[in-house]
């Protein structure tokens, strides 16, 4: 599957985080700055990966998903949940399913 | 070094700082590098995630005294971290169950209370979380969200005393200004309880080793506590807020949660019930140099070197195993820069058989908490402290 990975970019997101400040003046030399640099992470073509793409990137790199340990399927579930029922991640309960598969295949153990 | 020079000779070029001669391999490079620097960081940060960004030190500055700021872990909760900030406009808020309410300038801050340094250690709670067995969810940090530094600021019990507490106050929360892209999300707050907040330790600092903190690192005021977990240590500190009851945010009542066991243990298959929030650090110990998996030769000097730390204490005595645990035998301990810093270590070993060795290091804090062998687990991954093992080959 690896030439079918799709680059997944958030460039934006390094654009929008940098743009606090948009005034024409020049910033005082008292102003604090920070810049980051943008995102660059390619997510496995699986099955799912639009959905955990959509669900995820509004909060959080998906590397936060490539970081992981290889997690048993009910740490994943739980994982879900927390992200839905504490943070307030956008997960219709359909969708769940198809999230957890997408996670277990990258990172089931 | 040459093949004759003898023990005395190779004591005397490290203590003399004359390192060359040593039998040391070239540290590894980290696994994992940012693509692209990230602003007053080094390349060679070890990157976690990206947004929110956490990055891990490099491990060659865990045998120095102090960690420069561009090699300081990075370690964030949520994404919108602050992107500009006057420093001639910002303000602290001091509030709450207070006779009088304060919107303090750094200026304000530098020139009304006293200012004060400490060397302290700011470790995050899940340091070393990726080598838990069973593995845990979360950022897998190695062994470097780790950094001893120099801070600077002002005694938060002078602030606090300025704004002055009413009667019946009991917590003081901190607040930062990072934001998630969601509402939904709860804003990263902490808190102490009060005894803790009017002690000597807690400070509310502006610079880290004598220069403004890094935007990474919490411009332009953190709250710095020695001896206890970086969780503590909110960065971009917007708001000080004192409590007549007990808070109930999330980041507290929630998450950085430990099992309530003696040890702050438990097994995947009985999970504790009741919790408490992490608090102070444990002992602990950390090889440097040499590298597991390095070879060393057989019959030549080999010098190891770590750092140690604990809550406030300070170090007692650091001890090398070379057979598995069954003895041990003392390191020297490097200078003393106070009791919440960590203090260089350094052993001199001469491997004596070819094959696969072991080196175990623990350490034992001055009030007598030391390193124990025994594997301790909890779900979060956090307070890692087995002694750490070091597996060789002796050529």
């Amino acid at each position: 599957m690896s030439t079918a990975r799709r680059r997944v970019s958030f460039a934006a997101w390094g654009v929008l985080l940098a743009c606090s400040s948009p005034s024409a003046a020049p910033p005082p030399p008292t102003l604090h700055t920070l810049r980051l640099p943008s995102e660059d992470v390619t997510l496995p073509d699986l099955p799912g990966r639009a959905k955990v793409t959509s669900a995820c990137v509004v909060c959080h790199t998906p590397r936060y998903v490539l970081e992981q340990p290889p997690l048993p399927r009910k740490t994943w579930e739980a994982e879900v949940d927390k992200m839905r029922k504490t943070y307030g991640a956008p997960v219709a309960d359909e969708d769940v399913p198809a999230i957890v598969e997408y996670l277990v295949a990258v990172r089931g153990g | 070094m040459g093949p004759r020079t003898d023990r005395r000779d190779f004591l005397r070029l490290c203590a003399a700082g004359t390192l060359a001669g040593c039998s040391r391999a070239p540290r590894d490079a980290p696994s994992t590098a940012t693509a692209e620097p990230y602003q007053g960081k080094l390349a060679d940060m070890v990157l976690h995630t990206e947004r929110p960004p956490n990055l891990e030190t490099p491990e060659r500055f865990l045998a120095q005294d102090l960690t420069p700021n561009d090699a300081m872990f990075v370690r964030w909760h949520v994404s919108l971290l602050p992107t500009s900030i006057d420093e001639v406009t910002y303000r602290l808020k001091v509030g709450g169950h207070v006779e009088r309410p304060l919107e303090l300038s750094l200026s304000d801050l530098r020139t009304r209370f006293p200012v004060t340094s400490v060397v302290a250690v700011n470790q995050c709670a899940g340091n070393g979380r990726n080598a838990f067995s069973p593995r845990v969810p979360g950022v897998q940090w190695g062994h470097g969200a780790v950094a001893n530094a120099r801070w600077t600021g002002v005694l938060l019990r002078d602030v606090l005393a300025a704004a002055a507490p009413r009667p019946g106050a009991i917590e003081v929360t901190f607040g930062g200004m990072d934001r998630a892209p969601l509402e939904s999300v709860p804003r990263f707050e902490k808190s102490l309880a009060m005894p803790v907040a009017r002690g000597d330790g807690p400070l509310l600092a502006w610079a880290v080793n004598d220069a403004p903190l890094p935007m990474l690192n919490g411009y332009p005021l953190r709250l710095v506590v020695p001896g206890w977990y970086s969780t503590y240590w909110v960065k971009a500190l917007e708001a000080v807020t004192v409590l007549d009851h007990a808070f109930e945010g999330y980041w507290m009542k929630k998450a950085y949660r430990l099992p309530a066991t003696d040890d702050a243990s438990e097994t995947p298959g009985d999970l504790q019930k009741d919790t408490v929030p992490v608090s102070r650090m444990n002992v602990r110990s950390l090889f440097v140099p040499p590298r597991p998996g390095e070879t060393l030769r057989h019959g030549a000097m080999v010098e190891l070197q770590g750092v140690a730390w604990d809550a406030g204490t300070g170090i007692a005595r650091v001890e090398l195993s070379y057979d598995g645990g069954a003895s041990w035998q003392d390191g020297r301990l490097e200078r003393d820069l106070g009791p919440f810093a960590w203090r260089r270590w350094r052993a001199v070993w001469m491997p004596t058989e070819a094959g696969p060795a072991t080196v175990l290091a623990r350490a034992t804090s001055v009030k007598g908490e030391r390193q124990e062998a025994r594997p301790r687990w909890n779900r979060a991954g956090y307070m890692r402290n087995e002694p750490e093992r070091l597996d060789l080959v002796i050529a």
